[in-house]
């Protein structure tokens, strides 16, 4: 497996979780959060991001609506409900234990601790 | 948000949605429909700052930030997450669910008459596996399914005539007379058995396309990964 391949997998498993998180403090826009996305490495390309935002509205755990703009047309924000911040509770309280055991498993399996 | 569109008339822009529209091609329509949306709006908004139109190097540059289509249809493919993490996708959104939902459909009828095909409906329509589409092609195609069937061939000899008990008539001899009198004035007509071979047809036709169209929520696997 090379780099690529191995960054893809887990990507794909924490990505919306890591979309929801971007939006907890405030409402987003498309492009702001495609540039945040793949400033911190989480997606590979901007476009990938708009698949993740379909599927999240989806599910309900986002919403969106219309925002005039001081300069320009207007934009579509998108902000997370409270099912999409249950889940990114969830989310935080399961990835803490799973990087634990993660790191067990790279420093040897925890066969001696 | 058609408002922006004047900015994306540009050439290279056309071509981009052109090629992301026809490589999201698997998706049901209304799912397609809001991504390219979305990514168009997400051209325009780059491209607001800049000059209109737009020239063509920042229009690539802003192309290029958004990456290969087939990427995004590679994103779009994937497992939408379950609504509670570390949850298997509902029964209904999986493979053998939808297996269970086309023998409901199919000869729920038989086994439960009436009922056990209204079971297979609603559970159909409870299901996001299918678009509505598919899910008015799943209800509409001969309602009732196997069962309604059974139904028409019992009735069609009843509507069209003797073609079953004819053949009883023609053993007695001395009956013959009365079988005339009795038997109706229409006979079954050689289509009848064309309908119901083409009911049957159309009856598997629109199983298997249930079958085939059916998108698990729970692995990605409608586009390969691997390249």
């Amino acid at each position: 497996m090379d780099d690529l391949r191995i960054l893809t997998n887990l990507r794909k498993g924490v990505l919306e979780c890591c979309v929801l998180a971007l939006m907890q403090d405030h409402d987003v826009y498309g492009v702001d959060l495609a540039k945040r996305l793949t400033a911190l490495g989480l997606i590979a390309s901007e476009g990938t991001l708009y698949p993740v935002l379909s599927r999240l509205r989806k599910t309900g755990l986002v919403s969106t609506r219309w925002e005039e703009s001081t300069m320009g047309p207007p934009r579509r924000y998108y902000s997370i409900t409270a099912e999409g911040r249950h889940v990114v509770e969830q989310f935080q309280h399961i990835w803490g234990s799973f990087s634990t055991s993660v790191e067990a498993a790279l420093r040897g399996g925890g066969k001696d601790e | 948000m058609n408002e922006q569109q004047t900015s994306v008339n540009h050439p290279l822009v056309l071509a981009y949605l052109q090629q992301l529209e026809s490589a999201l091609f698997a998706l049901p329509a209304d799912e397609r429909a809001i991504i390219v949306d979305d990514v168009t709006e997400h051209i325009a908004d780059s491209l607001r700052d800049g000059q209109v139109p737009p020239d063509s190097a920042h229009v690539r540059a802003v192309l290029d930030s958004l990456g290969d289509p087939v990427a995004i249809a590679t994103e779009a493919g994937t497992a939408p997450m379950p609504t509670r993490v570390g949850q298997r996708a509902p029964f209904l959104e999986r493979r053998s669910g939808a297996v269970v939902i086309v023998l409901l459909l199919l000869i729920g009828g038989i086994v439960l008459p009436v009922l056990g095909w209204l079971v297979g409906v609603v559970l159909l329509w409870a299901s996001r596996g299918w678009s509505t589409l598919q899910k008015l092609v799943g209800t509409l195609v001969f309602p009732g399914g196997l069962f309604s069937i059974i139904i028409v061939a019992g009735a069609l000899p009843m509507w069209f005539g003797r073609s079953v008990t004819g053949s009883e008539c023609t053993g007695a001899i001395d009956a013959a007379e009365e079988c005339v009198e009795l038997g109706p004035l229409i006979q079954a007509p050689e289509w009848s058995w064309l309908l119901l071979v083409i009911m049957l047809a159309l009856q598997a036709a629109s199983s298997a396309y249930l079958l085939a169209k059916f998108r698990s929520t729970e692995t990605g696997n409608n586009l390969p990964h691997t390249t």
